[in-house]
């Protein structure tokens, strides 16, 4: 009865919601908006200026057209640095990802006993700080007195062969992000109804038949999405490169990524100009790249 | 037969998951490990993978060293600035982005998602000397203002609140309450464990950053704690037990987070598998 009564009361209230929010929206997002628009649109914007200026550190650039992009074509560090960035690429989508997948395999198994502790502890390298991660592989790594070369009596120069210092960097990246990849693919894995399952197997299909016919294809927008982040992370890669080289890019520039190009040329060098020229081609480059391989994959069943 | 065969898959699969965890894990061991080590026995032939002569040294040399004390300190600071900063504007954000529907949203939300996709060094350059300008350079406020506008921090945000209740909020308006007090007293303390979430994947992004830290803190001082691990490697010239020292250390609010707040972190990771 009371609760009617206020109902009704309520009712000859004026409402806010009838006059709509007015200005609320707006407000809310303000803060938000001012400090992206500031500090990550307008840079954005300005690093495809800046890429056709000669700007030399600090102060206002001169427009200079595609001075900067012709000298990244004959800067012999670039080619090297592209390679090794394609070079990272690859073994990501052909050695990371499907063993991402694998893991989450395991991880999704109704037979793998303390599900949740298998994924805390695979997940761990991701969570320590790429340093960390460069930090331990001079222990790990190290030719003369390495936790590797001692323990498995043997002699391989990992960090200091122009030929493996990419592979070693690589076995870093590998171990940090295999977990991180396959909690995407778990979370897909997840999300599929074990009723589909169960009738692939009612019509006969063995464990790998499920994997190839039912499970990779329903898990495809995540894969998309995984393959987008390797091949953006590859142009990005910086501190264990950076760190493990101890910036120099390693023998041979061995080890020199895009990444590693941009920072010298901006914060050792001041060619800013020039920085922001190797950050447009890097980045076009990936985005390029990622949308022919979601093209590819998408239209392959 | 079957179930034999069912067995020894179980097993086998059993058996092959502890082998790759114990494979993710050996670097930490070797880590803490080394960490333990002394000087000499770290350059000492044949390596034993176990200390030897168990020693606190290493750790002590970290504790006692004053860089590596401000050096924590600049880190704590910095991601807890960061953290802050970051719920709170994604928290307003995220609110307008879910409730609301002005023109501003649709372009605004593909702007985000494409965002969301650039890699970092297409705005260093500008963003450095938006640094400079603004006279943040060597403070730690250049680390917690400029990115806390996390464009992952609002889409995860709009999106948990997308799952909250309309017609909690839809009362509160009928009772006459503001916007601003709906935000405040409703969706916030019902948005609490996706704040946390949110909270620890900013925390854990700015603790662990390299590569902006290295742009902004141009000093030798003023270090943040990977940075100073960094100067480690240059400076002392490999003292590998101390570097695992440190390392171990950088670790421990990591570790913590991660047992203590376990589902809210990897719900903060992969949620809409999206990522800064």
């Amino acid at each position: 009865m009371l609760d009617r009564a206020f109902g009704r009361l309520r009712a000859f209230r004026p409402q806010s919601s009838r006059l709509g929010p007015g200005w609320w929206p707006y407000a809310f997002l303000a803060p938000f908006l001012v400090l992206f628009a500031i500090f990550l649109l307008y840079p954005v914007i300005s690093t495809v200026l800046i890429s056709f200026q000669k700007k030399d550190g600090l102060g206002p650039g001169t427009f200079s057209g595609l001075d900067n992009y012709a000298a990244l074509l004959r800067d012999p560090r670039f080619p090297i640095a592209a390679r090794n960035s394609v070079v990272f690429t690859i073994l990501g989508l052909v050695i990371t990802i499907p063993s991402a997948f694998l893991l989450a395999l395991g991880l999704n198994s109704q037979r793998l006993r303390a599900r949740g502790v298998f994924r805390l502890l695979f997940f761990l390298p991701a969570a320590a700080s790429s340093v960390i991660g460069a930090m331990i592989a001079y222990v790990f790594f190290d030719r003369q007195y390495g936790f590797i070369n001692t323990q498995l009596g043997i002699d391989v120069p990992w960090l200091t062969s122009g030929a493996l210092i990419l592979p070693t960097i690589y076995l870093v990246i590998l171990w940090k992000y295999v977990g991180y990849q396959s909690l995407y693919f778990l979370a897909g894995l997840q999300t599929i109804d074990k009723e589909i399952i169960d009738a692939a197997r009612v019509d006969g299909a063995n464990s790998a038949q499920v994997v190839r016919y039912v499970l990779i294809p329903l898990t495809k927008p995540i894969l998309l999405v995984v393959v987008v982040l390797v091949i953006l992370g590859s142009v990005q890669l910086f501190a264990e490169p950076y760190v493990m080289t101890k910036g120099t890019g390693g023998p041979g520039q061995g080890g020199l990524t895009i990444a590693m190009m941009i920072w010298e040329a901006a914060f050792r060098q001041f060619r800013f100009g020039y920085a922001a020229a190797l950050a447009m081609v890097s980045v076009a480059a990936a985005i390029l790249a990622s949308i022919v391989a979601v093209r590819a994959l998408r239209s392959e069943t | 037969m079957l179930r034999t065969r069912r067995l020894a898959g179980t097993v086998s699969l059993n058996v092959a998951m502890t082998l790759l965890a114990l494979f993710a894990l050996i670097p930490f061991g070797v880590a803490l490990s080394w960490s333990f080590k002394p000087l000499a026995e770290i350059f000492q032939l044949p390596v034993s993978p176990i200390p030897q002569t168990f020693s606190l040294d290493n750790y002590t040399a970290i504790f006692t060293d004053e860089h590596f004390e401000v050096f924590f300190r600049n880190s704590i600071l910095a991601a807890v600035g960061y953290t802050s900063l970051g719920i709170l504007w994604c928290s307003l954000g995220g609110w307008s982005l879910s409730q609301y529907r002005t023109r501003l949203n649709g372009p605004l939300l593909v702007m985000l998602f494409l965002v969301i996709a650039l890699p970092f060094q297409v705005m260093i350059v500008p963003a450095f000397e938006l640094v400079v300008q603004f006279g943040l350079v060597n403070t730690l406020w250049a680390l917690i203002v400029p990115f806390s506008a996390s464009a992952y921090g609002i889409l995860f945000m709009r999106q948990y609140m997308l799952s909250l209740p309309r017609e909690v909020f839809e009362s509160a308006r009928i009772d006459g309450a503001s916007e601003f007090r709906i935000w405040r007293s409703l969706a916030l303390p019902m948005s609490v464990p996706g704040i946390a979430a949110l909270g620890i994947f900013l925390f854990l992004d700015s603790w662990n950053d390299f590569l902006w830290p290295l742009v902004v803190l141009t000093g030798r001082d003023n270090l943040t704690y990977p940075l100073g691990l960094n100067l480690l490697v240059g400076l002392f010239h490999l003292e590998y037990g101390q570097m695992m020292a440190a390392s171990i250390l950088a670790l421990v609010p990591v570790a913590v987070i991660l047992l203590f707040m376990q589902r809210q972190f990897i719900s903060g990771i992969t949620a809409g598998a999206l990522r800064r």
